[in-house]
């Protein structure tokens, strides 16, 4: 139970981890958050998500093959662990549930 | 799928390398790397470049970086430990940290500024490729055989024969400036240049001066070519390409063909304009070839396995066989152009620009010394007596097993810390300081970015030296002490580094004093100078040089044009003036009495004057008459000073006959009057014997107006030079006023006066800060002993006395000490001056004064302080 805190910028690279799942390196990933949150990201903030997930275990990875559009250089694939999975429902869950406890008249801004 | 050909930025990409670890490099590079490719289609190369160089900044982050290695180097280990505990050393006593850190830092600053100062003196001329093999030619004239000149200049043929009677003179260049200025026009206006050479072909395969435009192979081979260098093409043209372009003359027009860097400061030669032949006529070629002619310098290039040495060896034979008789009153002889910086005092008439002094390189030396002992003294002084407090660390580090060698170790750490701040420091305050000292010793130092590397290893060497002298020490003498006693709580500090810290401060002041007696001696000195009376009246003098015939042949009218203007008071011609900064001719001449033939007998400075020079100059005459306004007879009659009137050893001169021969004739001088002595020349030179001829001497032509100004120089000058545009249409106007270039004469000294002063002030504060340490480490000692005193009675004063008296003893012993060496010192320094103060005992004791004046002053804070605190709090701080 909130063992491992897990960072909201953290949240959202293991979310898109998951979303791309077999082709999710930090190229890829970089664009897909760009594409979807809109928000300016460089490759170095993924970079580091990445390897603090990998290393909490949210996340283990693999290198794939040499690609000529890379130099010839190798990427590393990240897939999410189940324990990443435990991470990312506990979170959503905390959520929701907090969402749920606020009461409906906070909501009612016009009434007063 | 593209073909990567576009090669990745360099250095990035070399510092991507560098802080990446080895096993992430390829997957994070590879990241790096496919973004880059895919901007260099979406934006262009440049900006994914760009793009690039930031995402290696961003990436580099922890994630990214080599794993520092965990250390099991037990000395490593121990490295960080002693810096650690070094650092905090230094933060637990802030102000011994200030006092050590600035006092160094002062004595590296200035000390690397006077280094780099000697080095550029003693680096004249040794950035030619060939300085070591390149001679100049020297004429010795020994006609009187005790009192041999030595000019710097020779023959014309000179350097052909050499060059094709001795195989080992490989090459050799000769240099002209046959008038004393090149005049020309671009466009419609005229221009004058004093610094000009006209030379050979080969002029820059003997010398290097590289070229901005233009080849130096080729560039002075045509006749009528010149090279100019960067800042005078800029203030003729305004640019530097200029190749092409020409300058007109009433002759040929000479032809742009280079254009070079201004020489360096440490190049003897200094010129604006180099010519090739711009002299095609008969006249030339026959100087050219004539043995008995001079005026050429010549200089030679010696093969690398020959020795000028055994050049010199056979010159006499080859004096007979060109010079006849002239071979047995004059002699060659060779100096090696880095020599001519420095060994040039002797030398008449050479290409030498300025001339240095090496006694001022001796000098400065030691100050950089001085400064940097006495700062490592503080060091030393403030590390000792801290021993005290540190004792018990000591103590305990013993206990626990540390070896006397980690302690060294340890101790010497603190003073590398010290010392690195130091020299941060150091740099800061050179950057500050340069631009003043390039303004007083006219060089130009610059430290920043690009010109760090150059100053880094003087100034790490530097850095070394100190840390190890003044740490040193310190090291050992902590590092010794028993574990036992100090842990007991007995002073361990001792007797013996009690005696050593008071040789020191004893050494500290010595130095001190030295500087302040000299400082105190130079600037007497340079006051004396400066309001010495030289016999003559030099203020508001203004002088024209005359450059033209026409004006000379005219010289009357234009000179009673010139008392026209308003606010002229006077106007004097002559052909030299006194307070001369050209050479001023000598002539051989004898009183009538002596025998004829042979050599003459006495050499005397002449001048030619008119009769407006004596109210211009307002010098005296002692006895008879001076030239009368009407003075077209008076072509054989002579003035002479009081000098010449006994060296010719002339009882009644008035009437008297000189005799001086010119072409074979004999002239006969009548001497008509006497002048008192006035200074001529220089203060450093003694009065010599004078003579005065008049205008229309048959020796020299006028070459200046003097104008005497009462009223506004500025709109004297403006009219001044209406009148000379009417006279002479080609050169412009030329003045020199006579107060400036009388200073001048003392420029050397002005310069060394305030390097000195600077660097005794910095030696006083340095000196000072240590002694404000030293106190106030007594004082802390002694606070319980002042309690005590003052409960049983002591007064104030009494207490100053006993705080202050070991200091007073330690700078009176310092004064005994520091006198006779400054008398040695100084005595030396005004030899160079024949007019001079005398060395009173008054500097001494004013230096002594001083110095016992500033040394309590910085006492009394710490303990009047202490006097003043209540014995009761003193008392309880146990």
């Amino acid at each position: 139970m909130g063992r491992t805190y897990l960072g909201e910028f953290e949240e959202l690279v293991l979310l898109t981890v998951g979303v791309l799942y077999e082709d999710a390196y930090a190229v890829s990933i970089t664009k897909e958050i760009i594409k979807q949150s809109g928000r300016s990201v460089n490759v170095s903030a993924v970079h580091k998500s990445l390897y603090r997930l990998e290393k909490k275990g949210m996340l283990k990875s693999h290198l794939g093959a040499p690609e000529s559009r890379r130099g010839g250089k190798r990427k590393r694939i990240f897939s999410i662990t189940p324990f990443g999975k435990t991470a990312l429902d506990e979170s959503a869950d905390l959520r929701t549930k907090l969402r749920q406890q606020i009461p409906e008249i906070a909501f009612k801004w016009n009434i007063i | 799928m593209r073909k990567n050909k576009v090669k990745l930025p360099g250095i990035p990409h070399a510092f991507f390398r560098w802080y990446c670890r080895e096993e992430r490099y390829e997957e994070l590079h590879g990241d790096l790397e496919e973004f880059y490719y895919e901007r260099i289609e979406e934006i262009g190369l440049k900006r994914a470049r760009l793009l690039y160089f930031l995402d290696v900044l961003r990436s580099c982050q922890s994630y990214a970086w080599k794993k520092p290695k965990s250390q099991t180097n037990p000395s490593i280990v121990m490295f960080r430990s002693n810096f650690k505990i070094a650092y905090r050393s230094l933060m637990r006593s802030k102000a011994h940290s200030a006092i050590n850190i600035s006092g160094l830092a002062i004595g590296i600053a200035f000390s690397c500024m006077l280094y780099l100062y000697i080095s550029n003196e003693l680096s004249y001329d040794s950035f030619h490729t060939k300085s070591d093999r390149i001679y100049r030619t020297l004429t010795i004239d020994e006609r009187i055989p005790d009192k041999p000149r030595i000019y710097g200049q020779g023959m014309p043929p000179l350097g052909p024969a050499l060059k094709d009677d001795f195989p080992e003179v490989v090459d050799m260049v000769r240099l002209y400036r046959f008038q004393g200025q090149i005049v020309f026009q671009i466009g419609d206006v005229n221009h004058q240049e004093r610094e000009w050479y006209s030379t050979e072909a080969n002029f820059f395969e003997v010398f290097d001066f590289p070229f901005v435009f233009g080849d130096p192979g080729t560039a002075l081979a045509e006749p009528f070519s010149a090279v100019l260098t960067e800042s005078s093409a800029i203030r003729y043209f305004g640019q530097t390409d200029i190749i092409g372009k020409t300058l007109e003359t009433e002759a040929n027009p000479i032809k742009i063909t280079g254009v070079i860097r201004d020489q360096p400061e440490n190049s003897h030669l200094k010129f604006n304009i180099l010519v090739s032949s711009i002299r095609p006529d008969d006249r030339w070629k026959t100087y050219l070839s004539s043995w008995d002619r001079f005026g050429t310098y010549t200089y030679i290039v010696l093969d690398d396995k020959s020795s000028i040495e055994s050049l010199v060896t056979k010159t006499e034979e080859f004096e007979s066989r060109y010079w006849g008789s002239f071979g047995d009153s004059f002699s060659l002889d060779f100096q090696n152009i880095e020599d001519i910086y420095f060994k040039s005092e002797q030398i008449e008439a050479g290409t030498e620009a300025s001339r240095g002094q090496i006694s001022y390189i001796y000098i400065f030396t030691t100050m950089g010394l001085f400064i940097l002992i006495i700062a490592c003294i503080n060091y030393i002084n403030l590390a000792t007596s801290k021993a005290m407090f540190r004792a018990r660390e000591i103590g305990i580090r013993k206990v626990v097993g540390a070896h006397k060698r980690q302690l060294v170790a340890q101790f010497l750490t603190e003073s590398f810390l010290v010392t690195a701040i130091g020299l941060v420091v150091a740099v800061a305050i050179m950057d500050l300081a340069f631009p003043y000292f390039n303004r007083i010793t006219t060089t130009q130092f610059d430290i920043n970015l690009n010109t760090i590397g150059d100053y880094a290893p003087s100034l790490l060497g530097l850095a070394l030296i100190i840390a190890i002298l003044s740490g040193g020490y310190p090291a050992f003498y902590l590092s010794q002490l028993r574990p036992a006693a100090t842990l007991k709580g007995q002073d361990e500090s001792g007797k013996r580094s009690a005696i050593l810290r008071k040789g020191l401060v004893v050494f500290q002041f010595v130095l001190t004093i030295v500087m302040l007696v000299s400082t105190l001696v130079i600037g007497k000195q340079l006051n004396f100078i400066e309001d010495k009376d030289i016999g003559f009246n030099k203020e508001k003098l203004a002088v024209i040089d005359i450059n033209s015939w026409n004006v000379r042949g005219q010289f009357q009218t234009m000179k009673n044009e010139l008392l026209n203007i308003p606010g002229v008071a006077s106007v004097g011609v002559s052909s030299r003036v006194p307070g001369e900064w050209k050479n001023i001719h000598q002539l051989y001449m004898r009183s009538s009495d002596s025998p004829d033939g042979g050599v003459d007998s006495v050499r005397t400075y002449f001048m030619g004057f008119d009769d407006g020079m004596l109210e211009t100059y307002k010098f005296e005459m002692v006895q008879g008459n001076y030239f009368g306004p009407n003075s077209q007879n008076d072509s054989t009659k002579i003035l002479i000073n009081e000098a010449a009137m006994e060296t010719f050893g002339l009882a009644d001169p008035i009437g008297a006959v000189l005799k001086r021969k010119t072409d074979g004739e004999l002239v006969s001088l009548t001497v008509i009057g006497v002048v008192k002595n006035f200074h001529f020349q220089s203060l450093h030179e003694k009065i010599s014997p004078l003579v005065i001829g008049a205008w229309n001497n048959p020796f020299r032509v006028i070459d200046y107006f003097t104008l005497k100004v009462s009223g506004d120089m500025a709109q004297v000058l403006t009219a001044a030079n209406k009148v000379h545009e009417k006279f002479d249409e080609h050169t412009p106007m030329e003045v020199h006023f006579l107060d400036q270039q009388l200073e001048s004469f003392y420029e050397k000294e002005a310069r060394a006066g305030m390097i000195f002063r600077m660097g005794a002030g910095l030696c006083i504060f340095v000196a000072c800060l240590g002694l404000f340490g030293l106190a106030s480490f007594t004082v802390m000692k002694r606070t319980k002993e002042l309690g005590i005193r003052k409960i049983l009675g002591a007064n104030q004063t009494n207490l100053f006395l006993l705080l202050s008296s070991s200091f007073t003893k330690q700078i009176g012993i310092a004064f005994i000490i520091a006198s006779p060496i400054a008398y040695y010192i100084m005595n030396n320094w005004l030899q160079v001056f024949e007019y001079r103060v005398s060395l009173g005992l008054g500097v001494f004791l004013l230096a002594g004064i001083m110095a016992v004046f500033i040394a309590l002053i910085t006492i009394s804070y710490r303990s009047i302080k202490a006097i003043r605190s209540n014995p009761v709090d003193s008392l309880r701080y146990e």
